[in-house]
């Protein structure tokens, strides 16, 4: 009989910096929270790599994602990328754009990427530098894009919906279109950290993202153009039978594709939008820690307000960590549910 | 009997028929697998009667009345089931203390959960741990049925269903009819267990084993994504050049590009590099073999044309978008040279 509990992990996002030229208010980094992050540690490139040695052996992971912080704030990220690279794993790298000018783009060596993933927040320059926290920053990630594309490099844009620049939406996909861009990801803000400081401002509502989507749905056909929502929506909210063409994520906590986050210590996180430290990867091994109680706790939790729901255990009840994060639990429903669960209709 | 004397007798048999057979240096695998056929029934029927005696077994220690005499397998298993759960609640809470400590201030209204189960979140249930099933008496009973033909529903589901579940059938196994369709035949398979129970060709306790285990493939299955729902962060859904280059994609494109730099929504830094890029694709989409590699450039109408009637068609309609791209391309440029760009901003650090 084949052994249900078979476990192996495909892929790893590792925050190698805390440290960011933003200032972002949608932020979610587990380090921006009220409660203080244990650590500030980052590990300098030897141990780093020594470290990423251990974890993809352990695991077999094939898949890095390096983000941060912004990871292009670490000079040594292409020796990063390099060894990443040279040891057959295939990397992508979430990054602002500000510091990705032709000669980083070079640096980083034609193809190492997989995928560049940069926040294309509107077609407004100012809105998206108020989101990002810096002037300047639309046109330097225009002009990273455009960089990138003629480098020949793969670039999905991430669109995070707020109440601040939904209504830029279809311009944006246009913008993105013209651009060149392979992919586009509209992610519903999910507060957390600095974002969840900034709920009452961003949070947009089930009604504006349905409207959205049914651009999202539209543009995608006209254009040819992959859209993913890849943060949890709802499906007691959002009925996906409307927007065929698009693409939807879950959380994928206790799946092979589960977000297992390293920080830039070495501590392991559920998820990048976590902030409960299983433990120490340079101390213990990664399949002790995501056997531990904490972990398992963070699998089997679903909220309340599930119970009793025929696609819970699809959709595990929206996001867990920003309900831990923002309400100190992993059973409460994440802030987007929780504040429209009053329109939620559970499926039958 | 008592059952711990029944226990060691079985026990004490068994020793002695492996004894029996190391002497002899007999490989019971061989004998089972090959030799004539009266043989190998015998040996099948053995080992039968020997999974049967099992599943009795476990049914048996379920029903007993003396909970102190724990000689039984299934109250070991049970002991020792109840002290791991309390061992990992126990470790749980210690492993919650290792994240951050829950802050001490109160929080602003806005950190009120809006559901308003605030005194739900102020303790944490431990997790909801699902022991496991004994495989062993579950693969003797389905041994011992498998020769049934109103079984066939239940052990085609439950074989389908496990290989999703462990991930041997790939990531995504299935599409959403698909798995509809195989949580519908678990539903179903757990139904017959019943059925069989009620008319006496499975065991009270066969039927509950067979049913926890199809319930649990049911939730494993249930959380398994299907291959419309796999995007995640690093995994974003996209389509990589150059399959997705043809001209019709750059026709679209460029009016768009023209629009946002005359509207001042892209500086001309970019729209340059935009065009450099257009450019570079132009000679992709112009390779002569590029039809060979993309499967699809036939989707957006620019493949080279194929030796059929519709040849001339669809090289006059390509031949058309080409010319339209060159002619956008160069309004586009002449706009660049014309206007008054938007210089850059600061984008510095």
């Amino acid at each position: 009989m084949t052994d249900l509990n078979d476990r192996r992990q495909d892929s790893l996002i590792v925050e190698v910096t805390q440290r960011c030229n933003h200032d972002c208010l949608h932020c979610y980094n587990a380090w921006k929270n009220e409660v203080p992050y244990p650590t500030s540690e980052e590990l300098p490139g030897a141990e780093m790599r020594g470290l990423l040695d251990k974890v993809l052996d352990e695991t077999g992971a094939g898949h890095v994602t390096l983000t941060g912080g912004e990871p292009l704030l670490r000079p040594d990220l292409p020796d990063l990328v390099d060894h990443l690279h040279d040891r057959g794993t295939e990397v992508n790298l979430i990054t602002n754009g500000t510091l990705l000018d032709e000669a980083a783009i070079e640096r980083l060596g034609p193809h190492k990427i997989s995928v560049f993933e940069l926040p294309l927040l509107s077609c407004e320059a100012p809105i998206h530098d108020r989101l990002s926290g810096k002037e300047g920053a639309y046109d330097a990630v225009t002009l990273a894009i455009a960089d990138l594309k003629l480098a020949g490099q793969t670039v999905v844009c991430v669109f995070v919906a707020t109440a601040l620049n939904l209504h830029t939406w279809a311009e944006t996909v246009e913008l993105a279109f013209a651009l060149g861009v392979d992919g586009l990801m509209f992610n519903r803000f999910n507060p957390g950290g600095e974002g969840f400081r900034n709920l009452a401002l961003l949070q947009p509502s089930p009604a504006a993202l349905r409207e959205a989507l049914d651009v999202a749905q539209e543009r995608s056909l006209a254009y040819e153009l992959s859209i993913s929502c890849s943060i949890a929506m709802p499906p007691c909210l959002f009925d996906y039978d409307r927007w065929p063409s698009l693409t939807f994520g879950f959380c994928a906590a206790g799946k092979a594709d589960a977000y297992y986050t390293i920080d830039p210590a070495g501590n392991l996180r559920p998820c990048n939008h976590s902030m409960v430290v299983l433990g120490n990867l340079r101390e213990r091994g990664f399949w002790e820690l995501a056997d531990s109680a904490a972990m398992r706790g963070f699998v089997a939790a679903r909220p309340d307000f599930c119970e009793g729901c025929r696609v819970v255990d699809e959709c595990l009840g929206g996001c867990k960590a920003a309900a831990e994060v923002c309400y100190g639990s992993l059973r409460t429903c994440d802030p987007f549910l929780g504040t429209f669960s009053g329109q939620a209709r559970k499926p039958t | 009997m008592p059952y711990r004397a029944y226990h060691l007798l079985m026990g004490l048999a068994g020793a002695v028929a492996v004894g029996v057979l190391l002497l002899l240096r007999a490989s019971p695998h061989g004998h089972a697998t090959t030799g004539p056929r009266w043989k190998r029934r015998l040996l099948d029927a053995g080992l039968l009667l020997l999974a049967a005696l099992g599943v009795d077994l476990g049914a048996g220690c379920r029903e007993s009345k003396d909970p102190a005499r724990s000689g039984y397998a299934y109250r070991d298993r049970e002991a020792r089931r109840q002290a791991r759960r309390e061992r990992l609640r126990a470790q749980r809470t210690v492993g919650r203390t290792a994240a951050p400590p829950p802050p001490t201030t109160p929080r602003p209204p806005a950190l009120t959960p809006p559901d308003g189960s605030a005194a739900a979140s102020a303790h944490r249930e431990p997790p909801r741990l699902e022991p496991e099933p004994d495989k062993a008496a579950i693969e003797a009973a389905a041994l011992g049925l498998r020769s049934k033909a109103p079984l066939k529903l239940i052990l085609r589901t439950h074989d389908e269903a496990t290989a999703i579940a462990s991930g041997a059938r790939g990531r995504y196994p299935f599409d959403k009819a698909g798995k509809a369709r195989v949580l519908a035949e678990l539903g179903q398979a757990q139904l017959a267990c019943d059925d069989l129970r009620r008319a006496g060709q499975l065991s009270e306790a066969g039927a509950g084993l067979m049913k926890k285990r199809l319930a649990r493939l049911h939730r494993r299955v249930s959380g398994f994504r299907h291959k419309g729902m796999r995007a995640t962060c690093y995994r974003p859904a996209h389509r990589p050049s150059p399959q997705t280059l043809s001209y019709k994609r750059l026709a679209a494109r460029l009016p768009l590009l023209e629009e946002l730099a005359a509207t001042g929504k892209l500086n001309a830094a970019v729209v340059s590099k935009v065009l450099a890029a257009v450019r570079a694709d132009v000679l992709v989409i112009e390779q002569p073999d590029r039809s060979s590699s993309s499967s699809l450039a036939g989707l957006f109408g620019d493949e080279p044309p194929k030796k059929d009637p519709e040849k001339g068609k669809e090289a006059r309609a390509r031949k058309t978008l080409a010319k339209k791209v060159r002619r956008l391309m160069a309004r586009v440029e002449r706009r660049l040279r014309r206007g008054r760009p938007r210089g850059l901003r600061g984008a510095g650090n």
